[in-house]
C-alpha cells in the first residue's frame, strides 16, 4: 500500500464513520419519537376507557405522527443506502444533482449542531459525470464541513452546480474566509489526497466568498491509482 | 416535581412532557439553550432534563447555565449517541451520574428522575 492509498484509505474510514454515526443518532431520535407516541397513545386509550370518551381526532392525529417518522426513517435509510453503495465501483456515472441533494442530507444533523442552513440550488437537468462516487461524497464533506466553519454572521451556505467545456463545477458560497484557514483547513494532506485521487482542483474565491470544485467530466486513474 | 425539558426534538419532547403530565408532573419543554435559560429565570424548577447534544452547544454547558441560576436545581441527560457504555464512559469522565440512553421507557425515566432528586439531595 502506497502513501497515497494509505491517506485515502484512514481518511475514507474517518468519513464512513462519522457519517453512520450521523445517521445512526438520527434514526435514534426517530425511534424515541416513535416510542414516545407509542406511549402516549396507550396513555389517552386507558384514558378514554375510564372516561367513555373517545377522542378521534387526536388518535388520527398520532396516527398521522407515526406516518410522518417513519417517512422520516425511510429517507434517512435511503440516503444510508445510497451512501453505502457509493463504494461499489472505482468509478461510475453518477448524477451530481442527486449526489449532492443526499451528501446536503447526510450533512444536515452536522449543519444544524453548528446552527447554521444549507441551501441546494440545482438546474433542472441533471449534471452527469463518471467518477468515484464515494471520494466525491468525502470531497463534499470536505469542502462543506470547511464551509459551515467559516458562514460567518449570516450562518448560509449555498450549493450549487453546472458543467462547462467538459468540466463539472460545484460551487459552494456564502463564505467569510479568515486569512490562511483556506490552506490549513480545507487543503491538508487528506483534503489534497482526495481532490488528487479525483483530478479535482479547488479554488478559493474570497471576495466572493466562495470555493469552488472543478471535477472532470471523465475521471482518469493514474497507474496503479486505482482503488 | 417541576420538571424542565431540554432537546431539540420538539416532538419527542412535548409527547415526553404530556405524558410526564398525565402522572402529576408539572412539566415546561424548550427546544433551544436560550429557551431554557429564558425559562429558569421565570420559573424555579426541581430538575431539568437535558439532552447531551444540541445545536450549538451540549447538555453539560446547558447545565452549567441552569445551575448558575438555580443552584439547586437537580440534573439528569439524555442522549441517543452510542451506546449506554460509551455514554457511562462519557458521563464519568464528566461526572455526571443520571442519564439515559434514547429511546428511553417512561417508567424508567421516572425512577431515574427520582434517584437524582434523592441522591442529589443528599449530597
Amino acid at each position: 500500500m502506497n502513501g497515497t492509498i494509505g491517506i485515502l484509505g484512514e481518511t475514507g474510514l474517518k468519513f464512513f464513520g462519522a457519517m453512520t454515526a450521523s445517521a445512526s443518532h438520527e434514526l435514534k431520535n426517530v425511534l424515541a419519537i416513535i416510542n414516545e407516541n407509542a406511549g402516549l397513545m396507550s396513555d389517552l386509550t386507558e384514558m378514554m376507557i375510564k372516561s367513555g370518551a373517545v377522542d378521534l381526532d387526536r388518535i388520527h392525529s398520532l396516527a398521522g405522527r407515526f406516518g410522518s417518522q417513519v417517512s422520516r426513517a425511510d429517507r434517512i435509510i435511503r440516503n444510508l443506502n445510497q451512501f453505502a453503495h457509493s463504494m461499489d465501483h472505482p468509478a461510475n456515472e453518477v448524477d451530481l444533482c442527486e449526489q449532492l441533494q443526499v451528501a446536503v442530507d447526510l450533512t444536515h444533523r452536522f449543519a444544524a449542531m453548528k446552527g447554521v442552513g444549507l441551501e441546494l440550488d440545482l438546474p433542472e437537468t441533471p449534471v452527469c459525470l463518471k467518477t468515484n462516487s464515494f471520494f466525491l461524497h468525502h470531497l463534499l464533506w470536505l469542502c462543506l464541513e470547511y464551509a459551515m466553519d467559516v458562514s460567518g454572521p449570516q450562518k448560509s451556505v449555498k450549493i450549487d452546480c453546472n458543467k462547462h467545456s467538459g468540466k463539472v463545477n460545484i460551487k459552494i458560497s456564502g463564505l467569510h474566509h479568515p486569512p490562511n484557514r483556506y490552506e490549513e483547513g480545507l487543503l491538508s494532506e487528506p483534503g489534497k489526497a482526495v481532490a488528487n485521487f479525483l483530478g479535482a482542483a479547488l479554488i478559493s474565491d474570497e471576495e466572493e466568498g466562495s470555493v469552488t470544485i472543478t471535477l472532470p467530466e471523465n475521471i482518469v486513474f493514474s497507474e496503479g491509482r486505482q482503488l | 416535581m417541576k420538571v424542565l425539558l431540554v432537546d431539540d426534538e420538539k416532538e419527542l419532547i412535548a409527547t415526553l412532557a404530556e405524558r410526564l403530565s398525565f402522572r402529576g408532573f408539572e412539566v415546561d419543554f424548550a427546544t433551544t439553550a436560550e429557551a431554557a435559560i429564558q425559562m429558569a429565570d421565570n420559573k424555579t424548577y426541581d430538575l431539568a432534563v437535558l439532552d447531551i447534544k444540541m445545536p450549538k452547544i451540549r447538555g453539560f454547558d446547558i447545565k452549567k447555565m441552569l445551575e448558575t441560576k438555580q443552584p439547586k436545581m437537580k440534573f439528569l441527560f439524555m442522549t441517543g449517541h452510542g451506546s449506554e457504555k460509551d455514554f457511562q464512559t462519557a458521563a464519568a469522565q464528566t461526572g455526571e451520574e443520571f442519564y439515559l440512553v434514547k429511546p428511553v421507557q417512561l417508567d424508567m425515566l421516572i425512577r431515574k428522575m427520582e434517584q437524582a432528586m434523592k441522591k442529589q439531595g443528599d449530597s
